[in-house]
C-alpha cells in the first residue's frame, strides 16, 4: 500500500483513496477505541466519528506517522464519547446490558479452551473499563497497543512524565483487579496473591 | 508521592526498560535483596503480559464513508470554504478601494478649488508646491464659489461636483473645468490682466457652468474659467513670471474683496448659490468677496488637498485624481456586490 500517496489523493478530496487507509486501519483504530471505551456500540460510534473527522481534517496532517495521526483523533473521539455517555447515562442502558461477544482474532483452539480465552478477555476488560478515563488511555496505548512512551505522549498530547506515571498507577490498579479474578485465569497467569499481599504490608 | 507509589512507578518503567541506568542499577539492587519487591515486580510484569495477549478485536463493520455523503459534502465544503475566503478578500479590497475612491475625489475636489496654481506649481520645481498651491488656491477658489451655481444648474455632470462643493465648493466646477476650459486657453491671460476682481472670481468653480454661463451672463465670468485652464496651458510654458503674476493678480483681488468686508456668512451663503439657481451668480463683486474671503479665511479647506495627495505628485490635473477616484468607488461597489454574492452562496451551501 502506498500509503504517502493514498494520503495525498485524500487530501485533495479523492475519498476512495481514504477509504483503502480506513480499511487498512479501522482494525487497529476499532480495536484502540474498544478497550477504551468497553463496548463495541460506543466503540463504533467513537470510530466512525474518527474517521470523519479525520476525512475533514487530512488536509492538516502534515508527516509522520499516519497510524498515530488516527490513534490521536479516535483517543479524542473516545474522550467525547465517554463525555456524552456520562452527561446521558440512561440512553444507553440498552446498550449496557447487552453483552455482545467481542469478535475476537480466531484461535485455532478447542472450544474449551476458547470459552476460557473468552472469559479472561472479559475479565481483563472489566479491569481495564474501571480504571479512570486518563490512566486507561494510556494503558491500552502502551499495554494494548503496543505504544513507545513518546507515542503515547504524542497521542494523548501529554508528556513522558504523565505517561509514565499514569501507566504505573493503570498497572498498579489492573494488577489489584485481576488478582480478584484470578481463578479466571490460566495457571501461567495466575497471580500470586500471597506474595503482593506481603508486599502491600 | 508516597514511596509505594515511587516504586510501582520505577517497576513499570524497569518493565519497559525505561528507567535510567543509574535509576536502573539502584533498583537492580534493591530487587536483589527485597523478595517483595521482587513478587511486585512479577505480579506487574503479568499483569502487562495479560494486557499483551489480549486477542486484538477485529472492526465488526467496516468504516468507510459513503462517497455519495462525504464525497458530496467535502466538495461543497471546499467550494464554500473558497467562497468565504474569496469573499472575505473581495470585501477587504472593496473597503480599501471604496476609501481610496473617496479620498481621491475629495481630494480632486479640493484640487480643482487650487486647480489653476496647483498645476503650475506642480509643473515649476522653482516653487514651493505646496505654499504654491495654498496661496494660489486661496486666491482663485472665492471667485468660483459664485460661478458654482450656474455649474450646477447646467447639466447632469455638474450635480456630483454640487455635492461635493459642500466640502470645499470648489469641486463642482473641477472636473468639468479641465475638460472644457482647456480649448479656451488663450483667454486666461487676457483675463489675468486686468483680473483684479473678476478674473478670480470666475476662474474656479465655473468651469462646468461656463458653458452655460457664457451664455447667459458673458459679462465677468465667462473669461475666469478660461483663466484657469490657460494657467494651466500657459504658465507650465512659460514659467515663473506667469505665476508671479497671477499671484499679485489673486492677492489684489482678495484685498478688494477684503474692503468690502464681507460678512462671515459668506461662505454660507456660498453652498447655497451653489444650490441655488443662478440668481446671486449675476452679481459679480459680492460673489467674488465671498470668494476672496473664503480663501483668505478657510485656508483649512485649501490645505486638506495637498496634505492628502502630496503637493508635488497633484500634477496630473485636479480633473485626473477625480477619474480614477470615481473608477475606484465603482470597482469598490463592484466587488461589495459580489462579496455579498459569494456570502449568500457559501451560507446556502451551508445550510
Amino acid at each position: 500500500m502506498d500509503e504517502a500517496g493514498l494520503i495525498e489523493d485524500a487530501q485533495r478530496g479523492d475519498i476512495n483513496a481514504f477509504n483503502t487507509l480506513v480499511l487498512h486501519y479501522q482494525d487497529a483504530v476499532y480495536n484502540m477505541a474498544y478497550r477504551v471505551m468497553g463496548e463495541h456500540h460506543a466503540a463504533s460510534d467513537a470510530v466512525q466519528e474518527a474517521f470523519i473527522s479525520a476525512y475533514r481534517g487530512i488536509e492538516r496532517f502534515r508527516g509522520g506517522s499516519f497510524k498515530s495521526w488516527l490513534m490521536r483523533i479516535v483517543t479524542n473521539a473516545c474522550y467525547d464519547e465517554l463525555r456524552r455517555r456520562k452527561r446521558r447515562p440512561t440512553a444507553d442502558i440498552d446498550v449496557l446490558d447487552y453483552t455482545e461477544p467481542a469478535p475476537l482474532v480466531s484461535r485455532p483452539e478447542n472450544p474449551e479452551a476458547h470459552a476460557e480465552h473468552a472469559a479472561l478477555s472479559d475479565a481483563i476488560q472489566g479491569c481495564i473499563n474501571a480504571l479512570p478515563d486518563d490512566q486507561r488511555m494510556i494503558a491500552v496505548l502502551c499495554d494494548v497497543q503496543g505504544c513507545s512512551y513518546q507515542e503515547a505522549a504524542d497521542i494523548a498530547g501529554v508528556s513522558l512524565g504523565t505517561v509514565k506515571s499514569r501507566l504505573s498507577r493503570a498497572r498498579g490498579r489492573l494488577r489489584v483487579c485481576l488478582g480478584a479474578v484470578r481463578e479466571l485465569l490460566p495457571r501461567r497467569y495466575r497471580l500470586d496473591s500471597e506474595s503482593s499481599e506481603e508486599s502491600t504490608r | 508521592m508516597r514511596e509505594q507509589d515511587r516504586d510501582l512507578e520505577r517497576l513499570s518503567a524497569y518493565i519497559d526498560d525505561a528507567l535510567a541506568p543509574e535509576e536502573r542499577r539502584a533498583l537492580e539492587a534493591r530487587l536483589a535483596e527485597n523478595a517483595a519487591l521482587r513478587a511486585d515486580l512479577d505480579a506487574l510484569r503479568e499483569t502487562v503480559q495479560l494486557l499483551h495477549d489480549l486477542p486484538p478485536v477485529r472492526a465488526p463493520r467496516n468504516f468507510t464513508l459513503d462517497p455519495e455523503v462525504y464525497g458530496r459534502r467535502a466538495r461543497g465544503r471546499d467550494f464554500t470554504w473558497w467562497s468565504v475566503r474569496l469573499a472575505g478578500a473581495l470585501s477587504a479590497a472593496a473597503s480599501v478601494a471604496l476609501v481610496l475612491g473617496f479620498v481621491l475625489l475629495m481630494s480632486g475636489g479640493m484640487q480643482s478649488m487650487s486647480a489653476p496654481a496647483a498645476a503650475p506649481a506642480a509643473a515649476q520645481p522653482t516653487l514651493p508646491p505646496v505654499t504654491a498651491a495654498v496661496d494660489e488656491r486661496g486666491d482663485a477658489a472665492p471667485p468660483a464659489t459664485p460661478t458654482a451655481p450656474p455649474a450646477a444648474m447646467v447639466g447632469p455632470t455638474a450635480s456630483p461636483s454640487a455635492e461635493w462643493s459642500a466640502f470645499g465648493d470648489d469641486q463642482s466646477g473641477q472636473e468639468p473645468l479641465n475638460m472644457g476650459a482647456l480649448p479656451d486657453a488663450d483667454g486666461g491671460e487676457m483675463l489675468y490682466e486686468p483680473g483684479e476682481l473678476p478674473p478670480s472670481g470666475g476662474g474656479f468653480g465655473g468651469a462646468p457652468g461656463e458653458a452655460g454661463r457664457s451664455e447667459d451672463s458673458p459679462e465677468a465670468f465667462i473669461p475666469p474659467p478660461e483663466i484657469t485652464a490657460g494657467d494651466i496651458a500657459a504658465q507650465s510654458a512659460t514659467g515663473a513670471t506667469h505665476e508671479m503674476e497671477m499671484e499679485e493678480a489673486a492677492v489684489s483681488a482678495v484685498e478688494a474683496d477684503k474692503v468690502q468686508t464681507v460678512t462671515a456668512t459668506a461662505t454660507v451663503m456660498v453652498q447655497p448659490n451653489g444650490a441655488l439657481p443662478s440668481s446671486s451668480s449675476p452679481t459679480p463683486s459680492p460673489a467674488a468677496t465671498l470668494a476672496a474671503r473664503e480663501a483668505a479665511v478657510e485656508p483649512t479647506a485649501a490645505l486638506p488637498s495637498p496634505m492628502l495627495a502630496p503637493a508635488p505628485t497633484p500634477t496630473p490635473a485636479p480633473g485626473a485624481s477625480a477619474a480614477p477616484g470615481a473608477a475606484l468607488l465603482l470597482a469598490g461597489l463592484v466587488m461589495l456586490v459580489l462579496a455579498g454574492v459569494l456570502w449568500v452562496v457559501a451560507w446556502r451551501r451551508r445550510g
